[in-house]
């Protein structure tokens, strides 16, 4: 478990750190000097084997407690959150990222592409607490299961 | 296997301060006593009785893994010549070692306040202290790393040294490493069998 | 790099490990939000064991002072509360899985209960749990430890009630 648990810990670190870089470059962040499609190109090929490793790694510790897991809070509003990035990520490269070819070096990026940009950063911060989160309200299931029978008298 | 009968009559020795003395002994009375004077102060108790205080501050350190190993790991892979090779390399350095030492200070303070919180669950394992050590190396490491790729690169090479190939892939291992003694601090027992002083 | 003593080098070592020894035992993830200052002793009926990896919980109905039966709500139905203890692989090679105490097992531990509820307590770092021979309970006011044939899981015996 240890084991799984700091892949799990590092791959997502990895998925925040190499989207960070592209989201950053989106919002101009240092320059607009590197083109957009190199840093994308580059980073993302990391961002997506990290993902995949989170990924299987998630799924394992997933299934060794999958039923804490499913009615806790903030796994849900992680998943959700995960579902958001997506959504981002798939509407950008579907409209803004068309016509990269106009922003893609030595000019601001328009302001759609700018608005996913700091919209990933923000949701990848909320999963990474999200996650975080869901150690510590794993919380309690009091219901008896049925066919428990407690009610002794000694 | 063998290993861990020696430990077994290491352990024994140290226990009964035969093979180390006096000096030594007094010394694991501070550091056992620090740790409980800490857990009593007034800030110890304040972060752990916050329910959201201890995540939260985890959750900050584990967002700084991202930034630092990221930071280290495109300054490691320019050397290496696998990414960024259309930037020298004191551009990469200049890009990513601010990000990388900010980090690095974000890390100190929120590892700081966890042990603050709970100085009984850290002290108190083998993976903290040998994290420890690794974060000494390693910062050390990055800065005379960091020098001696400025005085590399001042000489223009085109490809670098064996040396510095070697020292970044070097270094990207040592932080691998802090990272997963970091996670094992919460199972020690598991992680260190008989070594830990859980077992 | 300068030279250290190799002296200096032994006794810092020895300080290192002769601290890890002697630190008391920690769980998992922290205590922080139990109260660890309060310690309340119960013997209790498990209704559910939840092998969860990181901390194993046991779900169980405390019994009456009297040990005849199990304390009720004013609707009549049993007080659940729940205890956590290591993961479930640590908890099983000492003794406590989904199998060693099935629903009706009658049990004793000592728990140090959440700042924010009574229902809910962790083992802590130290102290032992004791299982009842099966349908076995203590003696009014007693604990499965005075029960004769009573297995020991842990050491330390029950913890000492706070007030």
């Amino acid at each position: 478990m240890p084991v799984i648990e700091a892949i799990h810990v590092l791959a997502g670190a990895t998925v925040f750190g190499t989207i960070l870089i592209v989201d950053l470059r989106l919002l101009g962040f240092p320059d607009t000097r590197r083109p957009v499609t190199r840093v994308c190109s580059e980073m993302l090929r990391i961002t997506w084997i990290a993902f995949a490793v989170s990924l299987t790694a998630g799924a394992l510790m997933f299934s060794a407690n999958a039923h804490t897991y499913v009615g806790n809070t903030a796994f849900r509003l992680k998943m959700l959150a995960l579902l958001g990035a997506g959504v981002n990520m798939a509407l950008f490269h579907a409209f803004t990222f068309r016509n990269v070819k106009a922003w893609d070096q030595n000019a601001p990026a328009p302001l759609a592409a700018r608005i996913a940009g700091a919209t990933s950063i923000l949701i990848w911060v909320c999963v990474i607490f999200l996650a975080r989160w869901i150690g510590f309200t794993k919380g309690f299931d009091f219901k008896i299961p049925v066919n428990t029978h407690i009610n002794f008298q000694f | 296997m063998l290993g861990l009968s020696g430990v077994f009559g290491l352990n024994g020795a140290l226990g009964s301060g035969a093979m180390y003395g006096a000096g030594a002994m007094h010394a694991w009375g501070s550091v056992s006593g620090f740790a409980g004077w800490l857990e009593a102060t007034p800030a110890s108790t304040s972060i752990k009785s916050v329910s959201w205080v201890i995540p939260f501050v985890q959750s900050i350190h584990i967002l700084m893994i991202g930034v630092v190993f990221i930071s280290c790991l495109m300054i490691a892979l320019r050397v290496l010549g696998v990414m960024r090779t259309d930037e020298p390399v004191e551009g990469v350095w200049r890009r990513f070692a601010p990000w990388m030492w900010s980090g690095l200070v974000v890390m100190a303070a929120t590892g700081m306040t966890l042990v603050v919180g709970e100085p009984e669950r850290e002290f108190g394992t083998v993976s903290f202290w040998l994290k420890m050590a690794l974060v000494a190396i390693g910062v050390t490491g990055t800065a005379l790393y960091g020098r001696s790729l400025k005085s590399a690169a001042a000489g223009a090479p085109a490809v670098f040294p064996v040396s510095a190939k070697a020292a970044s892939v070097l270094i990207v291992i040592l932080w691998l490493a802090v990272i997963f003694l970091g996670r094992a601090i919460a199972y020690d027992k598991q992680v260190w069998g008989a070594l830990s002083p859980h077992a | 790099m300068s030279r250290v003593s190799p002296r200096a080098a032994a006794a810092l070592a020895a300080a290192v490990a002769a601290a890890l020894i002697a630190l008391p035992a920690r769980a998992h993830h922290s205590f922080g939000s139990y109260n660890m200052a309060v310690t309340r002793v119960v013997t209790g009926v498990v209704t559910r064991v939840n092998p969860d990896a990181n901390h194993l919980q046991i779900f169980f109905a405390p019994m009456q002072e009297n040990r005849k039966n199990v304390l009720r709500d004013d609707q009549g139905n049993p007080v659940i509360w729940a205890v956590e203890m290591g993961g479930s692989a640590q908890m099983a090679r000492e003794g406590v899985s989904v199998d060693s105490f099935p629903p009706g097992t009658i049990f004793s531990i000592g728990l140090h209960p959440l700042r924010t509820s009574n229902a809910v307590g962790t083992r802590g770092p130290s102290g032992a749990i004791y299982k009842c021979p099966w349908r076995k309970p203590p003696e009014p006011g007693k604990n499965c430890d005075s029960v004769p044939g009573s297995i020991e899981i842990g050491t330390g015996g029950l913890l000492k009630p706070t007030g």
